[in-house]
């Protein structure tokens, strides 16, 4: 008779897998399961290209239509990345047993990313346009809608983390939930960045105006 | 036991089982019950809430309240499952519910209610899966039985020309949904954990959400003729959806949830297949059952995004007016998104559309050959031949369907320049299929054959699938696709391919694993009539459709000319007939699961794990997990099974 292990998030009917093979299980199955949403966010990209390339009746950006500042756009981005590089210190402080440093760093990511996630609703609502105003607006909103959703559950699964870390529930030995969440919040500040390049260092009339 | 891995043959109930009795309490809190509710609840506070906060011309069409609605049904659905507790449980670091504890003994387990509720052992979600998809192919079926009737004469006498096109629509996404899953769902959900030595899915409760999610999905999908109706067909073009009926809303609604279902189901079994795999259990020694559920998975996994975004798209033009799609002068309209600029482009539609659903066809169809494949070795009682080929075959055709998508934009005026490159793509894709082909047609080869019902579809598959295949190849042809494009010819192609692949491959299935899930063989003679009625009456259905559409008949339409007065009638009459032959079918389902004769834990002499525990499979399908020591297909060897003499019937219980 085997006996039941004890581990993050397994349930007991998982006895004879060993720790190893659970994590290894975990990490496998939530990267793929993020690579899916990655191949979404690409095709949401697809879009944007695909209507300005397209520049259906020269209503890619409509005449009267203000583009979104890039350097506002900037400051948050920037952030981002300083919440992935606190991210980043926590993985490591939890590999090494300093839970002290773990639990800044958790809480240090994680209120980067909330008060990205409330700027990013307010400036939604401040945009030079609303979304009927031509495909330019449409698939810019769709971007960043995509990316305040992301921000929504990357600030949801980081409070999980965060109060986990305060409960004492990570050590060197158990952290996969760490590292998995760590995917997650990697792909949320690589969006931003490349939403940044690809949308806002290239002024959408750049080409049509 | 007939085979040199090690399997266990002890079951007892491990330490820590609850026993007892549930309380009625226990059995309705959580339940399905609690979840139908808490969606009512759910839809009736959205809409209460974007009624109060959207201004009142915006909701002139009833697009946002519906999407609203829909949305709050869902999480509505899920609260009342119980589904939620567990994340907002991991949220605040507190241990998992008490409602998911998988084993609280075998009375609890055997009860008929565990099959309504949230729960997480994969082979109450296969059974689940089986229902439903049952129920949806029964529903579909039922649609194309009212196409088929409005067609018997001409002149639309039964259904007016926009609801004979909602029937149309519902048809075909229903049938394309339930062939998504009539395999990977209920056998995928079943047997993939056993088959590799697992005592189940590497995510549970994602795979609960698997199906509750297509379970609500359908719901929503069958709401489509109480909002309106939908006249686009499966294929749901932009444009078109963005101006037709709100019953577009439904649609998107519920294929969204079909396809975030499927992707969530397909990537937990390909996380259970990499990680999971019992000691032995060698990538060469996979059964290619699961190689095929390998392949389903990456296609699925990597082209439903592309759909999941265009039905976003068109969403978000209907309720909110954006532009994905339509390509309108401000103020020269009348449609429903007249308030939007314009700027889009309908390209963009078909291209996240086909991108999927090309891939799609192959989604369908590998589990199909995958399924196929597996029963022959059993009742050919020989190695499969060529079983790295057969790999390659799943694999190729895996990569290639990513690669031919723009055959079916030949006429709409898109990148004519790649045509040539689409047409020589396709056709390239007839090698890796040609592949489980060789496998299929060299392991029958001088095989013992025993002719089973099973083994009975494989040879169904082989004359199908090969009319199919070839019509396909015309197709695929420029020239001929573009005098053929949009007639029953295509649609006799598209039913030989998909249902002589996935249902064959389904029925053959039902049939060798039956006795595994109940512990009860399916009835033989029942079974000769489904298989004898559904070939005959299929072929002379779906063989008349060429015949039209080389004639020129177009499809989806509610009417058609006097020259094709008597094939359609034709078509009809054998249509009710295979209807007829289905109800069979779903008869002897029904009746052998409580009645058909007992069968033993291994009636079929098979090799591979499932086959090496009891029947029905006890809950934690292994006492200890295997060890694997060979192959799955190793008859012929010292330590295989003794062939059946010719006729053989399968082995029953002693004593039944």
């Amino acid at each position: 008779m085997e006996t039941p292990i004890e581990h993050e998030g397994a349930l007991p009917m998982y006895a004879g897998q060993s720790p190893a093979t659970e994590a290894r299980k975990i990490t496998v199955g939530i990267v793929m399961y993020i690579a899916t949403d990655v191949l979404l966010g690409i095709m949401f990209f697809i879009t944007y290209i695909w209507l300005r390339q397209y520049n259906t009746n020269n209503l890619w950006f409509p005449k009267g239509v203000t583009a979104p500042s890039s350097t506002e756009m900037l400051w948050p981005t920037i952030a981002l990345v300083v919440s992935a590089g606190a991210y980043i210190v926590a993985q490591l402080a939890v590999r090494y047993d300093m839970h002290l440093l773990f639990r800044i760093a958790t809480v240090v990511a994680l209120l980067i990313v909330l008060g990205v996630l409330v700027w990013e609703i307010i400036s939604m609502g401040r945009l030079p346009f609303t979304q009927t105003d031509g495909s330019f607006a449409s698939s810019y909103l769709l971007l960043l809608g995509y990316h305040i959703v992301h921000l929504a559950v990357a600030t949801i699964v980081g409070l999980g983390i965060t109060i986990r870390a305060f409960r004492g529930l990570y050590n060197a030995r158990s952290h996969v939930g760490v590292d998995v969440v760590g995917v997650w919040w990697y792909w949320v500040v690589a969006y931003a960045v490349l939403f940044w390049l690809l949308v806002l260092m290239q002024p959408p009339s750049l080409f049509y105006s | 036991m007939s085979t040199t891995h090690e399997v266990p043959a002890s079951h007892e109930p491990r330490d820590g089982r609850v026993s007892g009795q549930p309380s009625l309490w226990q059995k309705l809190v959580p339940s399905h019950l609690t979840g139908i509710i808490g969606a009512a609840i759910g839809y009736f506070v959205f809409t209460a809430i974007v009624r109060a906060t959207t201004p009142e011309d915006a909701l002139a069409q009833p697009d946002i309240l519906l999407l609203w609605g829909f949305i709050g049904l869902l999480i509505g659905w899920l609260i009342g499952l119980g589904a939620l507790n567990y994340p907002v449980r991991w949220i605040l670091g507190m241990p998992e519910p008490k409602h998911e504890e998988p084993y609280r003994g075998e009375g609890y387990y055997r009860q008929i209610w565990r099959y309504f509720r949230w729960n997480l052992d994969h082979k109450i979600i296969g059974i689940q899966y089986l229902a439903l998809t049952l129920i949806m192919l029964a529903l579909g079926g039922t649609g194309a039985m009212l196409i088929r009737l409005n067609l018997l004469v001409p002149g639309t006498r039964f259904f007016p020309p926009n609801t004979y096109e909602t029937i149309v629509t519902m048809h075909g996404m229903l049938m394309i949904a339930t062939m998504f899953s009539i395999i990977v769902g209920p056998f995928g959900n079943y047997f993939v954990p056993i088959m590799i030595g697992a005592r189940d899915m590497a995510f549970p409760r994602l795979n609960a959400l698997s199906w509750h999610l297509l379970a609500v999905g359908v719901f929503i999908f069958l709401l489509i003729p109480f909002v309106g109706g939908l006249q686009t067909g499966w294929t749901f073009y932009s444009p078109l959806a963005d101006q037709t009926e709100p019953g577009a809303i439904a649609f998107a609604v519920g294929v969204i949830l079909m396809l975030v279902s499927s992707s969530i189901g397909l990537v937990n079994m390909l996380a259970t297949i990499i990680t999971m795999r019992a000691p032995g259990m060698r990538w060469t020694r996979l059964p290619l059952f699961l190689w095929g559920i390998i392949g389903t998975a990456i296609l699925t996994a990597t082209s439903a995004p592309s759909w999941f975004s265009g039905l976003i798209q068109v969403l978000l033009d209907r309720a909110y007016h954006t532009t994905f799609f339509l390509n309108i002068v401000p103020g020269s309209d009348t449609f429903v998104s007249s308030a939007a600029t314009g700027g889009g482009n309908a390209y963009l539609y078909e291209v996240t559309f086909w991108f999927f659903a090309h891939p799609e066809v192959y989604i369908l169809a590998i589990p199909g050959w995958a399924a196929l494949m597996e029963v022959t070795t059993v009742f050919s009682r020989k190695p499969a031949f060529t079983y790295k080929l057969a790999i390659l075959g799943i694999l190729g055709v895996t990569l290639n369907s990513f690669l031919v998508w723009g055959h079916h934009l030949f006429v709409s005026g898109w990148a004519p320049a790649l045509r040539g490159y689409y047409m020589f793509t396709t056709e390239l894709i007839s090698i890796p299929t040609g592949f489980i082909f060789i496998t299929i047609l060299g392991t029958l080869w001088r095989g013992r054959l025993w002719m089973k019902l099973p083994l009975a579809w494989v040879f169904a598959f082989l004359w199908t699938f090969t009319i199919g295949g070839i019509t396909g190849i015309f197709l695929s042809d420029v020239p001929l696709d573009i005098q053929m494009h949009g007639t029953y010819f295509v649609a006799g192609h598209f039913h030989y391919v998909i249902l002589g692949s996935m249902l064959w491959g389904f029925f053959a299935l039902c049939y060798y694993w039956f006795p595994k899930i109940t512990g009860r063989f399916l009835d033989e003679r029942l079974g000769w009539v489904h298989f004898w009625g559904t070939n005959i009456t299929f072929n002379l259905v779906f063989a008349t459709f060429f015949l039209m559409g080389w004639q020129g008949l177009p499809r989806r339409v509610a009417d058609f000319a006097p020259l094709f007065d008597i094939p359609n009638t034709f078509a009809s009459i054998f249509a009710f007939l295979l209807g007829a032959v289905m109800v069979v079918f779903f008869a002897n389902v029904i009746w052998s699961w409580r009645y058909g004769e007992k069968a033993s834990a291994n009636p079929w002499n098979a090799r591979t794990l499932e086959w090496q525990v009891p029947s029905p499979v006890p809950p934690e399908n292994f006492a200890a997990l295997p060890t694997v020591k060979e192959g799955p297909y190793e008859y012929g060897t010292p330590a295989a099974p003794p062939p059946p003499a010719p006729g053989a019937k399968p082995v029953p219980t002693p004593g039944s």
